[in-house]
């Protein structure tokens, strides 16, 4: 069997440390596209009131204001932050593929191709890109070589941990079993109580016999995020 | 359920995300799922087919409002696959009946358009609760997550959106000549009929991935509740846990076989200890693995160096001496140079940028000058400043028009043509006079190409409504005498003068 399946694209920096970025697929990204569409829809509709004031000149305006919003708007919030206000909601960013920051040529070819990705009709040639592609590229993607993932980190540092007497790891262990002690901890209380002693038993080796294993790990897990 | 064999990975997700894993199981096994949708949604299309003889929206609504019945086996292979072990289709095949009729008649019914069907139907097919359990699970899982919800309404417009998309393509690919006409592919493929075979095309294509992706929702909650991410990885520190241990047991060995023997009876805890060199030791090996060459070594390295000449340095002592006084006598000299430098140069720099404004100011003005609106550019002529000298033409039907030519006193020239006998002399005189003045003295800019009428024109235009009556009335005068040969009365001539005398002498 391969590796096993994830939406994670990794890349590795030429100093040799590996970045590991979430993917966004294509139904989050289709509701942060019509929440930017419904944005400038009602922009559009402002505008076409106020302007109409203004008759044969104002219709003008709107149609040239039209134009440069349909191409630009995308640009413009990418530039800023890499993000448009639909894709802050969902926390989604538009990175280059070796997950430096956008620039322009980029962000410029990969929304004129916003053409090319609507047909034949709202983005279907999109959709088929981003399935049949592992990084989830539409069309415009592949061309500027962009991927979107999600901004939110994993909370590691966040994790609030239920008070426990700190109690030192009778050996040195590995980070990442460090780290699984600590997610232990900090998911203590989604877990129920059957759940969390069946957990811990199977650490009951390491944990030993004087006290429950799941007391033993969390104790463990308070002296790893607080200190000795 | 034998976790080690899970084909994704375990991780916390958020509903997104677990919708886009979903997405990429989906295209992973995209063949082999579309296939299980196929075998059972290839019969609903033909009773599809056959009720759309009724109206093609009875067709379309039997497709989608079945599609549950399509889902099952796929949320059957996916659950298998997922911890490795995949089923064949005849397998699936046979298997039919037992995934797909439990619950089904609910299915088809009021769980038919609940927004959470997808995320639902794991919990109904896998768990095989029922009753009162089976609420209170669904009641658990579902707690705190909306990504199914989300995943339906998507999901619909996805499909609404690809039907629209495959009937445009497909009126696309038909060949013009066919588009209108009547032929036997027309009566094949009817309106209703590509309508029926979008739908369907469509919801196959999504029916794999929005079991996926409710699947996958399930299972994220699962892996959320019951920390499975966290089971795995303590089954693998307790293995490499155990591991570490039993190397650690044989290493020791021979001679301290009766102490291995009593080591996990003494110390149950520490026997899993890796082996832990001592503070010493491990100093020992800290020093050998920082003397090895990859960090840091010393080199002997032999270059050519010129050496000072010290004996010929002596000898030429006074010339340095010398040197080192006509450089103080330099360095107060640029002091003093500097000095008059930072007093001169703010006034330079000042001059200098006036001398630099005003020649961009002269180079605008001269660009104005040049290209400004009086000057023709563009086509633009206005007004007064429109006529220059240069541009008025100096003859207009074979007439001169320059001032100089013309008498000083116009009318009383005329009048003495007049009186003389000879009318048609007169009244040319005056047109040409009046037509010069309007040039010269009126500014009004005529083409040299302009006819009589032309120039009425322009004199209408642009000149008050008096001189107008007036040009107006010399002009047809002037046309019928030149050109029709119709000798001008006397009187006519008369009148005509004192109107003349009326608006252009007085003002001019």
């Amino acid at each position: 069997m391969c590796a096993r399946l994830d939406t994670c694209h990794r890349y590795e920096t030429p100093e040799g440390i590996e970045l590991e970025l979430i993917l966004a697929g294509p139904l989050v990204r289709g509701l942060a596209w019509g929440i930017d569409f419904s944005i400038r829809a009602v922009a559009y509709i402002l505008f076409l009131f106020l302007l109409s004031l203004l008759g044969g000149v104002g219709l003008g305006l709107l149609l040239i204001g039209m134009f440069l919003v349909e191409w630009f708007y995308p640009v413009f919030f990418e530039m800023r932050s890499g993000m448009t206000p639909g894709k802050r909601i969902f926390g989604l960013r538009v990175i280059h593929v070796d997950t430096t920051p956008l620039s322009w040529s980029a962000s410029l070819v990969r929304n004129l191709l916003r053409a090319a990705d609507f047909l034949p009709f709202l983005y279907t040639a999109g959709f088929f890109s981003m399935l049949m592609n592992q990084r989830f590229q539409r069309l415009g993607d592949l061309a500027a070589g962009t991927i979107v993932v999600y901004t939110a980190p994993e909370e590691e540092q966040d994790v609030r941990l239920p008070r426990a007497t700190a109690r030192p790891l009778p050996w040195p262990l590995r980070l990442d079993e460090q780290r699984l002690i600590l997610q232990f901890a900090g998911r203590w209380d989604q877990l129920s109580e059957q759940r969390r002693s069946e957990l811990a038993a199977l650490l009951a080796e390491f944990t030993g016999k004087s006290a429950p294993p799941e007391e033993v790990l969390l104790a463990h897990a308070n002296w790893l995020a607080r200190g000795r | 359920m034998n976790l080690d064999a899970i084909t994704v990975r375990l991780r916390p997700r958020t509903d997104w995300e677990a919708m886009d894993l979903g997405f990429a199981l989906g295209r992973r096994y995209f063949r082999k799922l579309w296939l299980l949708w196929l075998f059972t949604g290839l019969p609903l299309l033909l009773l599809a087919l056959l009720l759309s003889r009724a109206g093609a929206a009875w067709g379309v609504l039997l497709l989608w409002w079945c599609t549950p019945l399509c889902e099952p086996p796929l949320l059957f292979w996916l659950s298998r696959s997922l911890f490795g072990d995949q089923p064949t289709l005849s397998g699936m095949l046979r298997r039919w009946p037992r995934t797909v009729l439990p619950g089904l008649a609910a299915n088809l019914t009021w769980r038919r358009l609940h927004p959470e069907r997808s995320f639902l139907m794991p919990i109904l097919l896998l768990e095989g609760l029922s009753g009162q359990r089976r609420k209170e699970r669904v009641r658990v899982l579902a707690r705190g997550q909306g990504g199914a919800f989300w995943l339906t309404v998507l999901c619909f417009f996805l499909q609404v959106i690809l039907t629209v998309a495959i009937l445009i393509v497909a009126s696309r690919l038909v060949p013009e000549e066919f588009r209108y006409g009547i032929g036997a592919e027309s009566l094949l493929w009817s309106e209703d009929t590509r309508l029926l075979a979008a739908v369907f095309l469509s919801a196959s294509l999504l029916g794999p991935l929005y079991v996926a992706s409710g699947f996958m929702l399930y299972i994220s909650r699962r892996v959320e509740l019951e920390a499975w991410d966290v089971e795995l990885g303590f089954r693998r520190m307790a293995s490499r846990l155990g591991e570490a241990r039993s190397r650690n047991v044989s290493r020791l060995g021979g001679v301290v076989l009766l102490l291995a023997l009593a080591w996990p009876v003494l110390s149950p805890a520490r026997a899993a200890q890796p082996p832990v060199p001592d503070p010493g030791r491990a100093r020992e090996i800290v020093a050998e693995v920082v003397a090895a060459p990859e960090f840091g070594h010393s080199e002997t390295v032999y270059v050519w160096k010129r050496i000072r000449q010290q004996k010929q340095e002596e000898e030429i002592g006074w010339l340095r001496r010398m040197l080192r006084i006509f450089g103080r006598a330099l360095g107060s000299l640029h002091t003093l140079a500097s000095d008059l430098l930072r007093q001169w140069i703010r006034p330079m720099a000042i001059l200098c940028r006036v001398f630099l404004w005003g020649a961009a100011g002269a180079l605008v003005a001269w660009l104005v000058y040049r290209l400004g609106p009086g000057r023709g550019w563009l086509g633009v002529r206005t007004g007064r400043q429109a006529a220059g000298p240069e541009r008025a033409p100096e003859v207009l039907f074979g007439m001169r028009m320059t001032p100089e030519s013309l008498p000083d006193d116009l009318l009383a020239a005329c009048r003495d043509l007049l009186d003389r006998g000879r009318p048609r002399q007169a009244l040319a005189l005056l047109y040409r006079g009046t037509l010069s003045r309007l040039i010269h003295d009126r500014g009004l800019a005529i083409a040299a190409s302009a006819t009589e009428v032309e120039c009425l024109h322009l004199v209408r235009q642009r000149r008050g409504p008096d001189e107008a009556a007036c040009f107006g009335r010399l002009t047809s005068i002037w046309l019928r005498t030149a050109y029709g040969h119709v000798r001008p009365s006397r009187q006519g001539l008369e009148e005509l003068f004192t109107i003349w005398s009326r608006t252009f002498s007085e003002q001019s």
